[in-house]
């Protein structure tokens, strides 16, 4: 798609929801029991907007992008319930071909582990052009070419003898390159990236996060950030979903979310950041564990850890709380009837405030 | 909460999703676990372990006793078909009865297998363990030994050791030792093996630390850790070894008929069978498949069982 | 890769010495030689077993023997002439350089005790039966097992891949001779659809491997064909059935290790189909070690072999090797069980050379 195309796209397009996951439950059954992985998650994504999914390792966040694509071995995995509506249909519903058309079609991913991703037995320009193949009905020679100029698009140097290489023969960050470029040989419309630098140096995390802000700019694409990174967060998307055990508890944007956060949960991560003002103090930690799997808390599923519960999260798990256009939180606090403990909390932070978030 | 407002230990084992595990497994109970639940491991076990009944019991409830030679029977010089008389039919010309042959060679095909397993196991935890561990010279030198000697076919050396030991007949002992001076080649490469890797793991430089000896630290910590391998890997010898113990009895060279194994009891038969007696044949021949293939069902089950790699 | 090759090689001559000289101590070191064949006949005189022993050079002492035999040491030499050839230099260097023209080194494997032809020529004869044999069989199981292996990683612990495991073990279990003995009973001995045993029907057809052969061959070729095939049947049943079991296993494990490989995700997040990720991706990453396993296994069909050959009569070299080891024919069992560990050499050399080829992160310098 020629820049301009996608340009005219985004304006025609911008505003409306593309993704729309609707409390989404992905359930294990294993031998000990039944993990649920994903338990109420939904959030939404606008035509060329960007999203990140951020949570601590654990909380789902993987399995609701591959949950998306439908990449979860059922079994021992189950659907259990909700939507997943792209583009106007639900996901979970679509059957074979037509799944198999989206995937890497419409949305495409990139995975955590560049080095393991991608087939060591084919060369890198036979695996793009296959994804080309698959999806734009072209000829042989043309999906060659389109490889060659996705190598061009993400920045990789020599890029026809780049062509007949394999993995083996590249850096980790250029492989992640591959990867973006592959993903992005069929235009899709949504790119879901799963920690995409997680396993890269340091200094080439910035190069691939900069080289996906620039791609996601040119072409209009939507973006699902996966990270567990809040700095990340910070300088590459518009807006965030804060996962924890299995489900969304925050919702909004990244101004909103990282300066104001609603939930308990939120707070105690940002406040866990050390930071330049905080120096000399102790670290401050969420007190507490992350809840097993199999034996979860009965209300909220913060509730054992968090310094503002009460018995209303002891018993019952609150819904997903609208607080304002596209901001929420899954917080009793923000139920009608416990406004005085709403202000307890604001106090609080008022009082707290000059040492909280960066 | 303490003053600096964190959780104490206590609080944090109070918590109500504080995981405690009261119940510790160590290894083998694990790996118990997990067999029984391999149903096709269970089959082999009931089938290995009720040939082994067989062969230790048998003898005891048969009427016949396996030397007893029937009458000659002009009709049925190539021995009587299977009949309530004689379950197995018996065999040509010496009409003796099948069951009884088969149920002896059982036991003592059994026998070799479990010993001749056992000693190879045995010298080859010794010899891969020291070649293992010590690493350098003696690796070297006792590698370079077992590689000869298994490049040397192993047919031809048994055959030429039963020449050597009397006129191209064995006794079952002979054979035992025969088998189990070379099965510990196989094992001897798998612990060294094991070795190699398991030495550099932490425990060792703290055992060496701590001033234990270096044969103390090869038997008593390493060979235990490596015991999963030895232990598939003899179990599936003992199918080696009476699968080849059969072989050369076939091709005439193992044990005296004297004694009656499995293999023996095959090669006799082979010149009735063009007259139609396929029993004499057949039986011995199920009881091997019967055998091998409850230890094999088991050895998979045992392999899957040990694997330290696999969660619960 | 030449280079290596040829390093390979050179190197595998130390190692075939090695070997020989083992096999041959062994063998001198038995009691019994090849003239036991005379010790139940009472009518061959000592002076003639003397005269025997003589003859094949089997009173001098071992290491001459293998001297001689080898090819570094002259026949006709004496004391340290010995090492020196007929033309005067050394004798292992070959004719055309002024060596001598005895032992292996020169090509030349002796003359069987027992029927006096020479040893090359009985060996060449029985190589072609076994490599057809051999070769068919192999050929049999290894698509069997690829088929089998695959679908049961496929369907991993499903129905189907519970029953070839089973199948697989039970195939395993069976003694190659036994299996053949009763495949003979049923088909040949009760049915009476295929032949016992042989390679052809000696009523219809000339001796395999003769000039008449191939010209029958040439002027019959579906005849000759058919009846192959028929006297082929049970021997390759017999082989196929016991060795699938393990080229089976080890191309599911294979397999299911490649399927979960991260790069079989990124596939079917691309989009590409079932069949498409099964074969192009994971099974063509599962080759690798699957190549090398069954080059490996190339040396054990040998010796798998020689039961199947022992109880259909196939004249093969399974069957001279029983032969020569029942007449106590000690040249031809020397010259087989060289052949046997050349074939061993060339079979990892092979494994390696595939591997580099269907693998391409392995160069070798």
């Amino acid at each position: 798609m020629t820049d301009a195309l996608a340009a005219r796209e985004r304006r025609a397009g911008v505003g409306e929801v593309l993704l729309d996951v609707r409390d989404l439950r992905t359930h294990f059954h294993v031998m000990d029991g039944t993990v649920k992985a994903v338990d109420g998650v939904s959030f939404s994504l606008r035509r060329g907007g960007r999203l990140a999914l951020v949570g601590e390792s654990g909380c789902g966040k993987s399995v609701t992008a591959l949950s998306i694509m439908r990449l979860i071995e059922t079994p021992p995995g189950e659907f259990a319930g909700g939507e997943i509506i792209f583009d106007g249909r639900d996901l979970l519903k679509l059957g074979g071909r037509d799944l198999r058309e989206i995937r890497g079609g419409e949305i495409a991913m990139i995975f955590q582990e560049p080095m393991t991703s991608l087939n060591p037995v084919m060369t890198v320009g036979d695996q793009i052009a296959e994804a080309v193949l698959l999806h734009q009905g072209v000829k042989r020679k043309a999906a060659d070419e389109v490889a060659l100029q996705s190598l061009v698009d993400v920045g990789v140097p020599d890029p026809k003898r780049r062509l007949k290489q394999y993995p083996f023969e590249l850096s980790g960050g250029m492989r992640q390159r591959i990867m973006i470029a592959m993903a992005l040989s069929c235009n899709p419309k949504l790119i879901i990236a799963d920690e995409p630098t997680t396993a890269l140096d340091v200094t080439i995390q910035r190069q691939i996060l900069e080289l996906i802000k620039t791609i996601q700019e040119r072409t209009g694409t939507a973006l699902l950030l996966i990270t567990h990174d809040l700095g990340v967060v910070a300088e590459t998307v518009d807006d965030v979903a804060v996962m924890y055990a299995g489900r969304v508890v925050e919702t909004g944007t990244v101004d909103d979310v990282l300066l104001n956060p609603r939930m308990p949960y939120t707070r105690g991560l940002l406040e866990s950041i050390p930071s330049q003002a905080k120096k000399g103090q102790r670290l401050s930690a969420i007190k507490g564990v992350v809840p097993n799997p199999f034996r979860m808390p009965p209300g909220c599923k913060f509730e054992p850890r968090c310094p503002y519960a009460w018995e209303a999260g002891a018993t019952e798990e609150p819904p997903l709380i609208e607080l304002g256009p596209d901001r929420t939180a899954r917080c009793w606090l923000y139920d009608r009837r416990y406004q005085d403990h709403l202000a307890q909390y604001d106090a609080h932070i008022t009082n707290d405030s000059g040492g909280t978030t960066s | 909460m303490d003053s600096a407002g964190t959780t104490t230990l206590e609080e944090l084992e109070q918590s109500p999703d504080y995981d405690v595990q009261l119940e510790s497994l160590n290894q083998w109970q694990i790996a118990w676990r997990r067999f029984k639940r391999h149903r096709m491991a269970l089959i082999g076990s009931v089938l290995f372990l009720g040939m082994v009944a067989v062969g230790v019991f048998g003898p005891f409830f048969l009427p016949y006793d396996h030397t007893v030679i029937g009458a000659p029977d002009a009709k049925f010089n190539a021995g009587r078909p299977p009949s309530p008389a004689h379950l197995f039919g018996d065999t040509g010309r010496l009409h003796r009865d099948v069951l009884t042959l088969v149920v002896n060679g059982v036991r003592l095909s059994l026998l070799i297998g479990i010993l001749a397993s056992a000693m190879g196991a045995i010298i080859g935890t010794i010899v891969g363990g020291i070649a293992g561990y010590f690493g350098g010279w003696a690796d070297t030198i006792l590698m370079r030994i077992v590689d000869a000697l298994l490049a040397l076919p192993l047919l031809f050396v048994i055959l030429v050791f039963s020449q050597f030991l009397g006129e191209g007949h064995a006794s079952w002992w002979t054979m035992t030792l025969i088998f189990g001076a070379f099965g510990w080649l196989g094992i001897a490469r798998l612990v060294r093996a094991v070795m190699l890797s398991l030495r550099e793991e932490d425990y060792v430089d703290a055992a060496r630390a701590a001033g234990v000896s270096d044969l103390r630290i090869i038997f008593r910590h390493l060979v235990p850790n490596s015991l999963s391998p030895i232990i598939v890997a003899t179990t599936l010898g003992v199918a080696g070894v009476i699968i080849g113990e059969a072989f050369v009895s076939f091709l005439g060279f193992g044990v005296d008929p004297a004694q009656p194994t499995l293999g023996n009891i095959l090669s006799g038969s082979l010149e009735f069978i063009s007259q139609k007696n396929w029993w004499w044949a057949f039986f011995p021949g199920a009881a091997i498949v019967v055998i091998v293939l409850g230890i094999n069902f088991m050895g998979d089950g045992l392999r899957d069982a040990l694997d330290p790699r696999a969660k619960i | 890769m030449i280079r290596y090759i040829v390093r390979r090689l050179i190197g595998t001559i130390p190692t075939l010495f090695v070997v020989s000289l083992l096999i041959y101590s062994i063998l001198q070191l038995a009691p019994g030689g090849p003239e036991q064949r005379f010790e139940q006949n009472p009518k061959v005189t000592p002076a003639q077993i003397a005269a025997f022993k003589h003859r094949w050079g089997l009173d001098q002492p071992i290491p001459v023997q293998y001297c001689r035999w080898i090819g570094v040491c002259n026949p006709d030499g004496e004391g340290l002439g010995v090492f020196i050839s007929n033309k005067g230099l050394p004798n292992f260097l070959p004719g055309f350089l002024g060596g001598g023209d005895n032992g292996v080194l020169h090509g030349d494997l002796g003359f069987s005790s027992s029927t006096g032809s020479s040893v090359a020529s009985l060996i060449g004869q029985r190589v072609l039966p076994t490599a057809i044999l051999a070769g068919v069989s192999l050929l049999v199981w290894v698509l069997l097992a690829l088929l089998t292996g695959v679908i049961a990683a496929v369907r991993r612990y499903g129905k189907l891949d519970t029953a070839i495991t089973v199948f697989n073990y039970v195939g395993f279990s069976f003694p190659t001779f036994w299996l053949g003995l009763m495949l003979i009973v049923v088909f040949a001995a009760q049915l009476r659809i295929l032949p016992a045993s042989g390679m052809w029907d000696t009523r219809t057809v000339p001796i395999f491997g003769s000039a008449e052969y191939w010209a029958f061959l040439g002027k019959k070729p579906d005849v000759a064909i058919i009846d192959l095939v028929r006297h082929l049947i049970l021997p390759v049943v017999t082989l196929v059935f016991v060795n699938i079991a393990g080229d089976s296993r080890f191309i599911r494990a294979a397999m299911i290790d490649s399927l979960n490989q991260d790069f079989v995700r990124t596939a079917r997040a691309k989009g590409v189909a079932e069949r498409g990720v099964i074969f192009r991706h994971a099974l063509r990453n599962a080759l690798l070690p699957v190549v090398t396993n069954v080059a490996l296994e190339l040396p054990f069909l040998f010796a798998g072999a020689i039961a199947t050959e022992t109880i259909f009569s196939w004249p093969g070299m399974g069957l001279a090797y029983i032969s020569a080891v029942r007449q106590f024919d000690y040249p031809v069992l020397m010259g087989i069980l060289v052949i046997t560990a050349l074939v061993v050499v060339l079979a990892n050399l092979l494994a390696d050379i595939l591997y580099a080829i269907v693998d391409p992160r392995i160069s070798y310098g």
